[in-house]
């Protein structure tokens, strides 16, 4: 990948890895910073392999940044956040409140665990389908032969949607 | 709540803003172009025009390392970054290019960084050898040996980054290093052959101490922070303590660097 196809997948991706790690951390800097992390562990990546899938590499990558950043997050700033409301994208207009659906879904997610969530983004805020979601999720830093495919996503998409229906109830 | 599809209405609003989003381009560029290239010709203005700017500490090392190389050994060592083993000019490689990176790290982290990225050439000469079928038991004992020495560095600075309260900093390095490891072994599966059969595992195992020493960092703390304090830009130099720097000169004694003319160059950079 030269530089010209580095940066046209910055700018075709970049809001998206942004968005997915935002929902993860709860953090806009961390989120930027994963976002930078990712795209620069990206470009190394490329100098020694050939990349097929420029869009699974960078959700590959950012999974596991969120991760490492996840692990060290101790203190996590939900509540905050819903009291204050999203920032909005440049911070220079007044504070969108969150609706009361938006509230929920946040306060529904945090329920799951960290493996549950990450599905339930990927699938409803980033808008993967859950063959794009097995790809990026079949190779995991450290276990090798872990296989997944669409239909494990489905399975395990289902069992959270589940849960998540049982918290409504 | 019953359409999950309806989240996505909500959530698309959520984006970097046009100023942000050029700022981090504008970040990941910077770090990319100053990357240096081993195997390609260096541009002479890119080198010294970096002199000026506040770099990070490993890539400092490197363009020094390279235009020292230039003045003391000339072509030759300039040649010798791209150099494998059984070549000639392979010794010229290792004991002094690679040598000078190590001396001229300054922090622990760009001390981390240069063997790291040590580590990783092995296994980039690796890769090439098997492309030119030289791959053979000698030239795979000496990369399992170098590779495992360099490794083992990087967890000794991993180390003392933790000690030093440096967590943040550790657990980068140990994520860089691991990631980057992994990567390149997936490129050496692709290639066959006996001997990569056996270098493979090798490599595999000295990992699995870097994984440890990166569980380790991240056990359950007592203290909570949101964002790290330690997400200070690595291009400043850390302020030493007296300890720091004895420790760091004892360690350099013991890896049998000769101090002597790699002080004289230091003071001649006025570092």
């Amino acid at each position: 990948m030269d530089e010209m196809e580095f940066i046209k997948s910055y700018d075709a991706y970049a809001d998206a890895i942004f968005r997915h790690c935002y929902f993860r951390l709860y953090d806009r800097e961390e989120a930027k910073d994963a976002v930078q992390e990712t795209f620069l562990r990206a470009w190394k990546y490329s100098k020694d392999n050939r990349i097929d899938n420029v869009r699974a590499l960078l959700y590959k990558i950012a999974r596991n940044i969120v991760a490492d950043k996840w692990r060290k997050k101790k203190t996590l700033s939900l509540d905050l956040l819903l009291e204050q409301g999203f920032e909005p994208s440049d911070g220079e207009h007044k504070k969108i409140m969150l609706n009361a659906e938006a509230k929920n879904f946040i306060k529904l997610l945090n329920n799951l665990d960290d493996n549950e969530r990450e599905i339930v983004i990927m699938r409803y805020v980033d808008g993967l389908g859950p063959d794009e979601i097995a790809k990026i999720m079949s190779e995991r830093a450290g276990r090798i032969g872990e296989a997944f495919s669409a239909n494990v996503v489905s399975v395990r998409l289902n069992r959270a949607i589940n849960k998540i229906q049982k918290l409504i109830q | 709540m019953e359409d999950f599809k309806k989240i996505k209405e909500f959530t698309d609003g959520v984006r970097l803003s046009g100023q942000e989003k050029a700022q981090l381009r504008a970040n990941i560029l910077r770090t990319v172009r100053t990357q240096t290239e081993p195997r390609h010709i260096l541009q002479w203005s890119s080198i010294f025009s970096n002199f000026n700017q506040q770099l990070k500490p490993m890539t400092f090392a490197v363009y020094a390392a390279l235009f020292l190389s230039l003045s003391i050994g000339g072509a030759a060592s300039f040649a010798a970054e791209s150099a494998l083993p059984g070549d000639v000019l392979y010794s010229v490689k290792t004991s002094v290019n690679e040598k000078l990176k190590e001396v001229l790290a300054f922090s622990t982290e760009s001390k981390g960084e240069v063997e790291a990225s040590i580590s990783e050439e092995r296994l980039e000469e690796a890769a090439e050898l098997a492309a030119q079928n030289r791959f053979d038991g000698e030239a795979r004992a000496n990369l399992e040996a170098n590779f495992e020495r360099h490794a083992e560095k990087v967890q000794i600075r991993i180390e003392e980054l933790q000690n030093k309260g440096k967590g943040k900093a550790a657990a980068d390095l140990s994520a860089r290093f691991e990631n980057s490891i992994e990567a390149h072994s997936r490129t050496l599966e692709k290639l066959d052959g006996e001997q990569m059969g056996k270098f493979l595992p090798k490599i595999g195992a000295s990992m699995k101490a870097t994984a440890k020493l990166r569980a380790g960092i991240e056990a359950p703390a007592t203290t909570s922070v949101q964002v790290d304090s330690e997400t200070v830009i690595e291009s400043r130099e850390e302020n030493k303590t007296p300890e720091d720097e004895k420790s760091e000169n004892d360690q350099e004694k013991e890896e049998g660097v000769d101090n002597s003319l790699f002080m004289n160059i230091k003071s001649r950079l006025g570092l």
